[in-house]
C-alpha cells in the first residue's frame, strides 16, 4: 500500500506551522503543513547540537559561546521559516534556559537577532506536550491507555514522569535528574567509564527513592520511554512494533545494553555506534535513568515511542490554525481542573452545573464578546474551580479561590491562562474589579478585558444555579432590544435565582450593555 | 562440520588483479571480430586510458606503501610488493596483446580506407606537404629541453608523449653526446591528415617531429631517437581540515600533481640505451616498471580517429536516446509526479527530462527552492545554466559541488565560481567525506500547498556521460523520500545534523549496515523449499564485510546472482562457501553503471537503487544514498531488467573460481542486454505514436 504515497493531490490550501525547541543539548525545529483534511505532514526536521545545559547546570548561567551559537542557529532556522512562509510558530525553551540566571538576556538577544519570541515553559507543560504526542501516536497500542502507565523522558536537565490512569493524566513530576546535569553535578568526566557509571547509578537510586514515595511506581503496568537515548536503546536492543514507530525493549535487553555501554567512554561510544559526541555523552546517564525507572515498576519491558515534545507542539499548532478545539487538550485540562476541585472538596455537581451553564451563555454571547475556544475553556475551568476557596474559609472564599488557583498547576494551562482563571473565579461574587485590586491592575489590559467578560458570565451562571442539585437544562435565550432574556423551562420557582441575579447581574449589564431578565418556561 | 574461516585469504581475489581482468575484458571487445572496427579501436584506446588512471592511483599507492615499508597483506594475502610484481607481469602481458591487436586492427582499417602511414610510405608530394606542415605549424611550438645538462632535471610532465634524442655537435665529433628532450605538443592533433586521392591517410605527429629533429637543433647531429611517456603518482592528499579553503586547496593540488614521483615509463621498443639509462636513473624506476612498446605509444590518442565524422559502416548502428516510456505524451511533469513515480533508464531513454526538470523549475514562479548535488558535470552543461538562471530568478538554489572528484577538479572550480556569482548557495562538500550521492529536490508551492519533487539516480548529473553510461534514475513526489532528501541537503549544508531517516540510507557507517541487514534478512527467511534470492548489479564488489555476508548467504542456501562490471574480490564457486554465488560481468558499448539491488524477502520483494558501489570507500568514506523503489510497476521493471542482465549470452562473461573470466556459453537464442534495452525503448515510443495515430479524430469530409 505504501507504494505510491504521493503528496495529496487535492489542492486545498494548507497552513505551514513550525515548532522550535531550545533544549539542553540541542536546538531543534520541525516544519509541517497542516492539511485541511485534518492531518499534519512534516516537511523538514532540523537538529543542531549546542550544549546550553552544560553551562546552566554547572555555573547557573548560559555561557557566551553557546549563546552565540544558539543565536546563529536560530537565525538559520528563521531563514527556513521564511522559505516556507510559516504562518504559525511556537518556540519554547526548557530547563537549560529556564534555570539560567541570565535567561532574559539570552531571550532578548534571540529576539533582537531573529525576531523569534522564545517562550520558557514549565516542566508540567513539557510533559503535557510530550504526553499528548505519545497518546496521539500510540492510540490504544500496547494497552498504555488501560491501567496505570508511566511515560518518562530523560532529558538533559530533568527527567519528566507522567502517570496515566485509564489513559488520563493522573500525576506528573519532574526530577532534577538529567543526563547532562548528572554529568555536570557529579563531574564524572575524570573517572573511568565503569566507575563513573557506578557513581551515576548510586545517585539516581537515591533520587528515585524519594520519587517512589510520591508516585505509585509499583502500580505501573506499562512503561513508555521517550527521547533520543531511549530511541537509541530501541534501535540497538529493541524489537520494532507494527507501523507505529515503536520499539519494545525487554528489561534484560536494557540491562545488557547498559552494561555494554558503561564499559566505554563517550568517545568510544561515539565511534562504536556512529553517534556525535553530544549524543554519546548523555547516553549512559540517560540509559541508567530508564533502567532504574523500569525496575521500579511492574512493567517487564520498556516501550520506546519515537515522538517528542515537538510533536506535541505541532498537534497544538495544528488545532490552532484549523481554529478547532483540541479535544485532547480540553479533556486533559478539564480532568486536571476536576482533580484540583476534588482536592479542595468542591461540590462537583454544582461546579459542573455552573461551568456548563457558563459555557452555554458564552456561546450565546459569542458576537458580543468575540472571544475564542481557548477563553471558553478558561471560563469552564473557572466554573469548575470558583469555589475552591471555601476549603480555606467560607469568609471571602472568592479571595481564597484566587490564590489557590493562581498557585496551582493545571495541566495544559500556562501561567497567564491560570492567572486569568484565578481572576475570573475571584470575581464570581461580591465586588467587581476595582483599581485598588493590585493583582487585577497588574494584568495586561487585554487580559483584564477577558477577565471582565468571563467573570460577568460566570456570575450569571452561578446565580442561575442557586438551587443546588437542580440541573439546568434546555436554557433558551432571547434578545429584546436592550434586554437579554434567559428562559428556564420547567423551573417551578425562580425566586432564589431572581434574587441572586439582582445582586450578581450588575457586572453583566456593565460589560455587555444589556439588562438581564429571567423567565420561566 | 568444521567451520570455514571466511577471512581466509584463499577466499578473496586481489583487488588490483581483478581490476586488470576487467581491463582485459575491455580489451577482448577491442580484439573481437564481432565488433565493428572503429568500435574496436575505441575499446583499445580505453584500455590505455584506464591503465593510465590505474597506474596514477592504484600502482602509485602501492609503491608508496612499499617504500614506506608497509607490508600488511591485503585480504587475499599479498603484500604490496607481491601485488606490484603481479601487476607488472599481468600488465606487460596485456600491453603486448593490446599492441599486437592494434597492429592487426590498423591493417584491417587500412583495407577500409583508414591508413596510418610511416613517413617512408608517403608519396614524394605528400612528404613535401608534411615537411611544410612541420615547418609552419609544428616547429614554432616545440620547446626542446637540454635535459641532461640541467640539474635538477627539468620536470617532464606525466602522460605526455616525449621525443628523446641523443645529439652531438656536427663540427666537433669529439664533443660530448647529449640527451635532449622534445615534448610532443599536446595542443596539436596526434595524427596529421595527408591529402590523398581516396580514403584517409594519416601520419603520426611524433614521427613528423622525429624526422624534423635536425631543424630543432641546428648544427647538431641526431644520433638516436626514442619516444617515451611517463606516468606519475596522481594521488593528492587533499587536506581539507579547513573546508572554507577547499577551493584553494584543490587549485593547488591540480598544479602539484604534475611533479609527483614517476610510477611507469612507456618507451618505444629498441630505444637507444643512452636515452633509456638516463630516463630510468632520473625517474628512479625499476626495469619492471618500464614498458617497451613495439608500436604506437599512448593508444588513447586513437580517440581522435574514433571521433572523426564519417565511416559509419565501421561503427555500431546508432541507438538514439528515446523519450522515456513513462513520460510519453506527458506535458506537465509535476502533475504526473503527483500521481506516480517515474523510472528513467539511461542511455536508452533520454536524460533530457532530468535536464528539463531543472530548467522548468528555474522558470516556474511557483518554485521556491532547488537543491542539487553535482559531482562530475561539465561547466557548460544545461543544468548548470538552469541553476544559474534559477538563482537569478530569485529562487533559493543550493548546489553541492564535489570538488574532490578526482581528475575533474580543475574543471569543477571554474563553474563552481560561476554559480556562486549568480547567487547560488554553493557548498564544496563536507570535511572528510566525498559526496557521491546524486539527488535533486524541487520545492514548489502550489495552490497553497508545499510540494516537493525529487530525482534520485545511480549516475551523475552529466548530460554527456548520460549518453554513454547505463544508469537508472527515479522521479518521485513521495513525501517521505522528499523529506529525507531535504534532510540530506540540510546535513550537507550544515543546517542540521542527521535527524533520522524514513526511506533513505545516507550516512557513512549506516550504508554498509543496511546492505548487511538486507543480506542477513534474506538468510533468515530462506528455507530449503523457498530459497532466498539476491540479485545485485554493481560496478565493483570489494568490501570485505559485504563479501563475508554474501558467503554466509550462500552457506545459508540463498542464491546470489551478482552482475559486476569491474572489480570483484569475491571468489565464487568455492565448495562450502560460495557455490550458490554466480558472478557475471557485462562489457558492451555503454559503460554499465547502474547499481540495482534485489532481495526476494520471502515473496515481499524489495528493490533498491544506490549511488554506492560495494567498495569500502563508498560505504565508509562517502555520502551516498540507498533508496527503495516501492511502486510495483517500477519494481517489476527493474527486476525484469536484472533478469535480462543475467540472460545475456552475447556480451556477458562469468567469473571462474580461479579469478579469470570466461564467456557465458550460448544456449538457445542470443540475448544481448544492452541491445534488448535499446530495442524496448524504441518500441515503446513507436507503439505510443502508433496508438496516437489511431485515435486521431476524424475530419468531416465536407468539401
Amino acid at each position: 500500500m505504501e507504494a505510491t504515497q504521493q503528496e495529496a493531490t487535492v489542492a486545498t490550501p494548507a497552513k505551514t506551522v513550525a515548532a522550535i525547541d531550545v533544549g539542553s543539548n540541542a536546538l531543534r525545529m520541525v516544519v509541517a503543513e497542516v492539511l485541511p483534511e485534518g492531518h499534519t505532514e512534516v516537511l523538514e526536521r532540523f537538529h543542531r547540537a549546542v550544549r546550553l545545559g552544560q553551562d546552566t547546570f554547572r555555573r547557573g548561567r548560559l555561557g557566551g559561546q553557546s549563546m552565540r551559537a544558539a543565536v546563529g542557529i536560530l537565525r538559520d532556522f528563521r531563514h527556513r521559516l521564511e522559505l516556507y512562509k510559516v504562518e504559525r510558530l511556537r518556540a519554547v525553551a526548557t530547563s537549560a534556559v529556564r534555570e539560567a540566571s541570565n535567561a532574559d538576556n539570552f531571550l532578548n538577544r534571540v529576539f533582537m537577532a531573529t525576531g523569534l519570541n522564545v517562550e520558557v515553559i514549565a516542566t508540567s507543560e513539557e510533559s503535557r506536550l510530550t504526553v499528548s504526542a505519545v497518546r496521539q501516536a500510540m492510540g490504544d497500542a500496547l494497552s498504555v491507555n488501560r491501567g496505570h502507565a508511566l511515560i518518562a523522558e530523560a532529558g538533559g536537565g530533568s527527567t519528566l514522569l507522567t502517570i496515566l490512569e485509564e489513559g488520563e493524566i493522573a500525576a506528573s513530576q519532574s526530577l532534577r535528574l538529567g543526563s547532562i546535569r548528572l554529568q555536570e553535578t557529579l563531574s564524572t568526566a575524570e573517572e573511568g567509564p565503569e566507575r563513573s557509571a557506578d557513581l551515576l547509578r548510586h545517585h539516581i537510586d537515591n533520587a528515585m527513592a524519594t520519587t517512589r514515595s510520591v508516585l505509585p511506581l509499583e502500580r505501573i503496568q506499562s512503561f513508555v520511554a521517550v527521547g533520543g537515548d531511549a530511541r537509541f536503546a530501541g534501535r540497538q536492543v529493541g524489537r520494532p512494533i507494527g507501523s507505529a514507530d515503536l520499539y519494545v525493549v525487554s528489561a534484560a535487553g536494557l540491562d545488557k545494553l547498559v552494561r555494554r555501554c558503561s564499559l566505554h567512554s563517550p568517545e568510544e561510544l561515539g565511534k562504536k555506534y556512529g553517534l556525535p559526541f553530544s549524543e554519546a555523552e548523555t547516553l549512559v546517564p540517560a540509559l541508567l535513568v530508564y533502567q532504574c525507572l523500569l525496575h521500579s515498576t511492574r512493567a517487564k519491558r520498556m516501550i520506546v515511542s519515537h515522538v517528542s515534545m515537538r510533536d506535541g507542539l505541532l498537534l497544538e499548532l495544528a488545532h490552532y490554525v484549523r481554529g478547532e478545539e483540541d479535544t485532547a487538550l480540553v479533556t486533559s485540562v478539564i480532568h486536571s481542573a476536576e482533580s484540583l476541585a476534588e482536592k479542595y472538596r468542591v461540590d462537583l455537581v454544582h461546579a459542573r452545573n455552573v461551568a456548563e451553564t457558563a459555557v452555554r451563555l458564552f456561546d450565546e454571547l459569542q458576537p458580543d464578546h468575540g472571544l475564542g475556544a481557548r477563553h471558553r475553556l478558561l471560563l469552564r475551568v473557572a466554573g469548575l474551580l470558583h469555589e475552591v476557596g471555601s476549603f480555606v474559609s467560607n469568609v471571602a472564599h472568592h479571595k481564597h479561590s484566587y490564590y489557590l488557583i493562581a498557585h496551582s498547576e493545571i495541566f495544559g494551562l500556562n501561567r497567564d491562562d491560570t492567572e486569568i482563571v484565578a481572576h475570573v473565579a475571584r470575581y464570581h461574587r461580591r465586588s467587581s474589579p476595582k483599581p485598588s485590586h493590585l493583582e487585577y491592575i497588574a494584568l495586561p489590559r487585554e487580559s483584564r478585558m477577558v477577565v471582565n467578560k468571563l467573570a460577568a458570565i460566570l456570575r450569571v451562571a452561578d446565580a442561575l444555579a442557586r438551587t443546588r442539585g437542580r440541573k439546568i437544562e434546555n436554557l433558551r435565550f432571547q434578545r429584546r432590544s436592550d434586554e437579554f432574556v434567559i428562559c428556564l423551562p420547567g423551573a417551578p420557582d425562580l425566586v432564589l435565582e431572581r434574587r441572586s441575579l439582582a445582586v450578581k447581574g450588575d457586572m453583566f449589564e456593565d460589560v455587555y450593555g444589556m439588562t438581564l431578565r429571567l423567565e420561566e418556561g | 562440520m568444521s567451520k570455514i574461516d571466511l577471512k581466509s585469504p584463499d577466499l578473496y581475489i586481489n583487488r588490483e588483479l581483478s581490476w586488470l581482468e576487467f581491463n582485459d575484458r575491455v580489451m577482448r571487445e577491442g580484439l573481437s571480430d564481432d565488433v565493428p572496427l572503429l568500435e574496436r579501436l575505441k575499446f583499445l584506446a580505453i584500455v590505455s586510458s584506464n591503465l593510465d588512471e590505474f597506474f596514477m592511483i592504484r600502482v602509485a599507492g602501492l609503491m608508496q606503501q612499499r617504500s614506506a615499508n608497509v607490508n600488511r597483506p591485503d585480504p587475499s594475502g599479498l603484500s604490496p610488493s607481491e601485488q606490484l610484481d603481479a601487476i607488472s607481469r599481468r600488465t606487460h602481458r596485456m600491453v603486448a596483446e593490446q599492441t599486437e591487436g592494434i597492429r592487426k586492427l590498423l591493417d584491417l582499417l587500412a583495407d577500409k580506407g583508414i591508413r596510418v602511414l610511416e613517413l617512408k610510405e608517403l608519396e614524394p608530394q605528400q612528404a613535401k606537404l608534411v615537411r611544410q606542415h612541420f615547418a609552419r605549424e609544428v616547429l614554432p611550438v616545440l620547446t626542446p629541453l637540454a635535459a641532461q645538462d640541467l640539474d635538477p632535471c627539468p620536470l617532464l610532465p606525466g602522460l605526455r608523449l616525449h621525443l628523446g634524442l641523443v645529439i652531438r655537435s656536427k663540427r666537433d665529433k669529439s664533443a660530448e653526446e647529449k640527451v635532449v628532450v622534445v615534448p610532443v605538443p599536446s595542443q596539436l592533433s596526434r595524427f596529421v591528415a595527408v591529402p590523398a586521392d581516396e580514403g584517409l591517410r594519416l601520419v603520426r605527429l611524433e614521427s613528423v617531429i622525429a624526422a624534423g629533429a635536425g631543424q630543432v637543433f641546428p648544427g647538431c647531429e641526431v644520433l638516436a631517437t626514442a619516444f617515451f611517456r611517463i606516468t606519475r603518482d596522481g594521488n593528492v592528499e587533499i587536506q581539507d581540515d579547513d573546508a572554507s579553503d577547499l577551493l584553494h586547496v584543490v587549485e593547488e593540488a591540480v598544479h602539484t600533481r604534475r611533479r609527483r614521483a614517476a610510477v611507469r615509463l612507456e618507451v618505444s621498443t629498441g630505444a637507444d640505451s643512452r636515452i633509456l639509462d638516463w630516463l630510468t636513473t632520473t625517474l628512479q624506476l625499476n626495469p619492471e616498471d618500464v614498458y617497451h612498446i613495439d608500436g604506437i605509444l599512448d593508444a588513447g590518442a586513437f580517440w581522435s580517429i574514433v571521433n572523426r565524422p564519417g565511416y559509419d559502416a565501421l561503427r555500431l548502428p546508432d541507438w538514439p536516446p528515446q523519450q522515456p516510456r513513462e513520460l510519453i505524451g506527458v506535458e506537465d511533469l509535476w502533475q504526473v509526479l503527483d500521481e506516480r513515480d517515474v523510472l528513467l533508464v539511461h542511455p536508452y531513454e533520454s536524460f533530457e527530462p532530468v535536464v528539463q526538470m531543472v530548467e522548468r523549475a528555474a522558470e516556474d514562479p511557483s518554485v521556491l527552492a532547488i537543491k542539487q548535488t553535482l559531482y562530475r558535470t561539465s561547466g557548460d552543461s544545461p543544468i548548470v545554466r538552469a541553476l544559474e538562471r534559477a538563482a537569478e530568478n530569485g529562487k533559493e538554489v543550493t548546489v553541492l559541488v564535489e570538488l574532490k572528484a578526482r581528475f575533474d577538479e580543475a574543471r569543477n572550480v571554474t563553474w563552481a565560481r560561476r554559480l556562486e556569482d549568480a547567487g547560488c548557495h554553493v557548498i564544496y562538500g563536507i570535511v572528510g567525506f566525498k559526496t557521491h550521492a546524486k539527488a535533486l529536490l524541487v520545492v514548489r508551492r502550489e495552490s497553497g500547498r508545499i510540494r516537493r519533487y525529487v530525482h534520485l539516480a545511480t549516475g551523475n548529473y552529466n548530460d554527456r556521460t548520460a549518453r554513454l553510461y547505463s544508469d537508472v534514475g527515479m522521479m518521485t513526489s513521495n513525501r517521505e523520500i522528499a523529506g529525507d532528501v531535504a534532510a540530506v541537503f540540510n546535513l550537507l549544508t550544515g543546517y542540521s545534523e542527521a535527524v533520522g531517516w524514513s526511506k533513505l540510507t545516507v550516512e557513512p557507517g549506516r550504508l554498509k549496515q543496511k546492505f548487511i541487514d538486507l543480506i542477513d534478512r534474506e538468510i533468515e527467511v530462506s528455507t530449503p523449499d523457498r530459497p532466498g534470492l539476491i540479485m545485485v548489479k554493481v560496478n565493483s564488489l570489494q568490501d570485505r564485510d559485504i563479501i563475508r555476508a554474501l558467503y554466509r548467504a550462500s552457506q545459508g542456501g540463498v542464491k546470489v546472482m551478482l552482475n559486476i562490471r569491474g572489480i570483484c574480490c569475491l571468489r565464487p564457486g568455492v565448495a562450502g562457501v560460495s557455490e550458490n554465488i554466480e558472478v557475471r560481468s557485462i562489457v558492451d558499448r555503454y559503460l554499465e553503471h547502474a547499481r540495482i539491488f534485489y532481495f526476494r524477502n520471502g515473496g515481499h520483494e524489495e528493490v533498491y537503487l544506490s549511488s554506492a558501489d560495494w567498495m569500502h570507500r563508498n560505504l565508509e568514506r562517502r555520502i551516498e544514498i540507498i533508496f527503495p523503489v516501492t511502486a510495483p510497476a517500477l519494481r517489476r521493471r527493474l527486476i525484469d531488467m536484472l533478469k535480462v542482465y543475467f540472460a545475456d549470452n552475447v556480451k556477458a562473461r562469468q567469473l571462474l573460481p580461479d579469478g579469470t573470466y570466461q564467456k557465458v556459453p550460448r544456449k538457445g537464442t542470443a540475448t544481448r542486454a544492452q541491445e534488448r534495452f535499446a530495442k524496448e525503448a524504441a518500441e515503446a515510443v513507436h507503439a505510443a505514436q502508433h496508438t496516437e495515430l489511431r485515435f486521431q479524430p476524424l475530419v468531416s469530409p465536407k468539401e
